[in-house]
């Protein structure tokens, strides 16, 4: 609004020269009082339509994307756009399930091959437009390779354990009923297998436990912990604002940023013991803090992988390049990958691990292939995941295919042979 | 502390209410007070220095001021202020030389050693290294390269007959007053403890003036420069492998950025002193609408070329000498002004491409005005055409785009690399491709000329406005509000410190 415009005097005169301003009687005072507190109210209606659409246009205030859930403890929103411009720049809309994919219909299209693939946000990869993430190239690569029409949905949401992955599976994806599921393991998957109480959104998760008989125990405990603290019930007041807001995304920004300038200026002003938190010191500590909890992730995805089975899908182990965040250099964690080995091969599920080929192809820096500040894939990354990813997956299904034929004509054969012992 | 930034942004409002709830002689104290905290923020020893400085340039002033009343028979001044004055200057300089051109010179010797190093092979075969030094990394104070020259400013005013600040709280606030006190304007002590003697009164219109300057400076610097930042950077990073388009783009780019960088700075500074009843000077006066080099000098950094023009290009000589002195006087001041920038060659580069380029400009303005002929006749009027005011405008801007190449490229063949890029219009390239689309930089530069077109036609749209659509105070808060909501939500995740802070 012009500045110049505000010359309060001049205002402040036209004020008095509203009907019934400026005289001293209560009742002109009080339709004068009415006047203003009208015309701020038109005014603020004014601008809140006016930044709405202004941010919508540029862009801004979309970043937010998770919003609470009790089973799940996030999930992401359904059907908003998101723009994300912290690391490289995407701007896209979820899906009506909270997808990062285009529209996708319930019903699986006769002739078309479903994957499903899980993980973190390096599988939901906001950092990239859609039609560079390796999702969206692999569906296109496979369905070449395949000659027929390939669906790859993307599952992956931000921070999201195993654990969320398979509740992730139950509510959302087997409706889809996919014909494969690729679950996808990077560095931090053992990290996540804990409760953990936190008043950060992102970290809010529900986890399985191991009985006594070696069942695993669903404990949602820290989510509904955290829907009762001061944070957890303003997020699900501000639901609403949160989805459908920009002002809101913009207010809430400047929010976060201003709790974390007054928790530093408090901790400046009067140290304290810093609070205990959840994290491994070194890589021998993660080494044996692997061995020592993997038997969960182990149950997990036994689990996992039985529920695709009885579900007639495929399950596969996918270990994407290990860059830990922040720290822009491979980590070489020998020991999870060779648990996870261990894992696949007991459960017979076919792992993919490129870590070792990424090596050979960018070296050990990572230059280029992911963003620096937070190590996610660039788009470079994301076609080289999908050009390894593809043949590998492409030659796998083939290979059931013909092992599904084969059994098929032994089946028949048997048959028929044992038809022919009847009497 | 940045103006831009969330400590500043609870700072200003505690200082702002401090300062109206005192009474009038308590607040140079508080102050000083104040703007101590606020630069001490960032390394609090360098407080030191600038109380040191202080101390030390308040004690020749007076010295200077006790020696020239005492004037010598002949009316000359007395030799003692003299020497006073030039003790003081050469302290001050001393002090920013330090401070801002010890590596400068070290990195320069060095390199003009190992280009000799041929010639001097056999001396360095016994003593290798012995004529190279290691650099000394020095951190440069804030602001220092605008309080010394206040500090000279200030006794070199003294010396020449005016009263010195008899009050030494006074003084201090002069040179260490937080809203000018890191980068500029450069103030004259006069008009500042006029305002500091007078109590300040408390007039809403010049407050609200005040929070306006603040919010435009604020989307200047956190919508438009910072988002158009790392464009700028991207692009002059890969300067080598630069398309012509993109590396035009990049100039651009950096122009707007460096423009609403620093006007956006002064803003913020002009309307946080307005909030407690100070007039600072203004800085810029559109500089790309310039007309010609000499215009834009008149528009651009106006508190630094006044300056030099005061306190360098006239005790020079100025212009009342000799052509060919007068040019020197000019070319002198540009390189010297160029050097105060920075302490590397491509400030004095572009130091010396202002210079050439004045000296091209007042050559062809006394020739014009010099020869009568009817081709001089002609070019006069139509540069005072239209068209001619179009062009010269634009030729002005091309050169000061080229000149903003030098001055933002790290290195002089970083800056060769893009200008070669500029002028090869073949060349293709798409390092910005995914930069422009990520900062929401054409959002913030159509919101800012929405924001000019209103706020230059205010009064007549208010004019046409229904009266009772008028906005009053709450109505007019509520648009402050939005235009704040509105920058903070065009800015980009992390800020950059302001451009000036680094001079």
């Amino acid at each position: 609004m012009p500045a110049s415009a505000l010359d309060t005097q001049t205002l402040s005169k036209q004020s008095d020269g509203q009907p019934g301003a400026g005289a001293g009687a209560p009742a002109k005072r009080q339709a004068n009082l009415l006047f203003v507190l009208a015309q701020a109210a038109i005014y603020l209606v004014a601008a809140l339509i006016f930044l709405e659409a202004f941010f919508y246009i540029a862009r801004v205030g979309d970043s937010e994307h998770i919003m609470p859930d009790l089973q799940v403890g996030f999930k992401p929103f359904a059907g908003k756009r998101i723009t994300q411009r912290g690391e490289g720049f995407g701007c896209f809309h979820l899906n009506s399930f909270g997808m990062q994919n285009d529209e996708i219909s319930v019903a699986k299209p006769p002739g078309v091959y479903r994957i499903a693939v899980f993980g973190d946000s390096y599988v939901e990869a906001l950092q990239v437009p859609r039609s560079a993430n390796y999702i969206t190239i692999l569906a296109e690569q496979l369905s070449k390779k395949l000659g027929r029409k390939v669906q790859v949905l993307n599952f992956g949401v931000s921070n999201y354990s195993v654990a969320q992955d398979f509740l992730r599976y139950q509510t959302v994806a087997r409706q889809f009923k996919p014909d494969m599921v690729i679950q996808v393991f990077r560095v931090e998957e053992v990290g996540k297998l804990l409760p953990m109480e936190t008043r950060a959104l992102l970290f809010v998760r529900p986890v399985f436990m191991v009985d006594e008989h070696g069942k695993l125990v669903y404990d949602n405990f820290c989510v509904r912990e955290y829907f009762q603290t001061k944070e957890g019930r303003r997020m699900l007041a501000t639901q609403w604002l949160r989805q459908y807001s920009r002002i809101w995304g913009v207010i809430g920004g400047l929010w976060q940023q201003a709790l974390t300038f007054q928790t530093s200026a408090c901790n400046n002003l009067t140290p304290k013991k810093a609070a205990p938190s959840f994290t491994l010191p070194s890589d021998q500590t993660r080494s044996n803090y692997a061995k020592c909890y993997w038997y969960i992730m182990d149950k997990q995805l036994s689990a996992f992988k039985d529920q695709c089975t009885a579900d007639g899908a495929k399950f596969v182990f996918l270990r994407t390049p290990m860059i830990r965040p922040g720290m822009h250099v491979l980590t070489d964690n020998e020991t999870e990958t060779g648990l996870l080995q261990k894992t696949a091969s007991k459960l017979n599920v076919p792992v993919l691990n490129l870590d070792q080929a990424y090596r050979k192809w960018a070296g050990t820096k990572d230059d280029g292939t992911n963003f620096s500040s937070g190590g996610h894939f660039t788009a470079r990354l994301h076609s080289w995941v999908a050009d390894n990813v593809a043949p590998f997956l492409a030659s796998y299904i083939s290979q059931a295919k013909t092992d599904a034929a084969n059994s098929a004509s032994e089946d028949k054969s048997t048959v028929k042979k044992s038809d022919n012992k009847l009497p | 502390m940045l103006f831009s930034s969330l400590s500043y942004l609870l700072f200003l409002p505690v200082a702002c209410l401090a300062f109206w709830l005192l009474p009038h002689r308590f607040r140079s104290t508080l102050l000083l007070l104040g703007s101590y905290y606020f630069y001490m923020s960032w390394i609090p020893v360098y407080g030191i220095l600038l109380f040191c400085l202080t101390l030390v340039n308040y004690f020749i002033g007076r010295q200077i001021y006790k020696y020239c009343q005492a004037e010598t028979g002949n009316g000359n001044k007395s030799k003692t202020a003299k020497t006073f004055l030039i003790a003081g200057i050469v302290l001050n300089l001393a002090t920013l030389s330090y401070f801002k051109y010890t590596d400068f010179a070290i990195s320069s010797w060095n390199a003009a050693v190992s280009m000799l190093s041929p010639m001097l092979a056999n001396y360095l075969s016994f003593h290798p290294g012995a004529l190279s030094f290691p650099l000394q990394h020095v951190l440069l104070p804030l602001g220092i390269s605008f309080f010394v020259f206040e500090f000279i400013h200030y006794i070199t005013d003294v010396y020449k007959g005016s009263k010195p600040i008899g009050n030494f709280v006074n003084f201090s606030l002069f040179a260490a007053f937080f809203p000018s006190q890191i980068a500029g304007p450069i103030k004259r002590y006069q008009d500042f403890i006029k305002q500091l003697q007078v109590p300040r009164v408390f007039v809403p219109a010049r407050f609200e003036q005040g929070v306006v300057l603040l919010l435009q400076g604020l989307f200047k610097k956190v919508a438009l420069a910072d988002n158009l930042s790392p464009i700028v950077s991207q692009g002059f990073a890969n300067a080598s492998a630069l398309g012509g388009g993109e590396a035009w783009l990049s100039a651009i780019a950096f122009a707007i950025q460096i423009y609403c960088d620093f006007s956006g700075y002064t803003d913020m500074g002009r309307g946080s002193a307005l909030l407690m009843g100070f007039d600072l000077p203004d800085n810029f006066n559109w500089p790309y609408m310039a007309a010609s080099l000499t215009d834009f000098w008149k528009r651009w950094h106006i508190s630094l070329s006044s300056w030099l023009r005061d306190y360098l290009y006239i005790p020079l000589g100025g212009s009342k000498c000799s052509n060919s002195r007068r040019h020197f006087n000019l070319f002198a001041t540009m390189v010297l002004g160029g050097l105060w920038h920075g302490a590397s060659w491509h400030f004095v580069v572009w130091g010396a491409f202002h210079g050439l380029g004045l000296i091209v400009n007042h050559s062809y303005d006394g020739l014009l005005k010099k020869t009568q002929n009817g081709l001089s006749g002609a070019l006069l009027s139509f540069h005072r055409s239209t068209a001619g005011s179009v062009l010269s405008m634009l030729v002005t801007f091309a050169f000061v785009l080229v000149g903003w190449v030098f001055f933002r490229a790290d290195t002089l063949g970083g800056a060769v690399s893009v200008l070669h890029a500029m002028f090869s219009p073949m060349q293709t390239s798409s390092f910005l491709a995914e930069s422009l689309q990520k900062y929401p930089i054409f959002a913030a530069l159509g919101a800012y000329a929405v924001y000019r077109m209103l706020f230059d036609r205010g009064q007549a749209l208010a004019a046409l406005m229904p009266a009772a659509m008028r906005p009053l105070l709450p109505a007019r808060v509520i648009i402050y509000l939005s235009v704040f909501v509105m920058a903070l939500g065009l800015a980009p995740a992390t800020a950059s410190p302001f451009i000036y802070f680094a001079f």
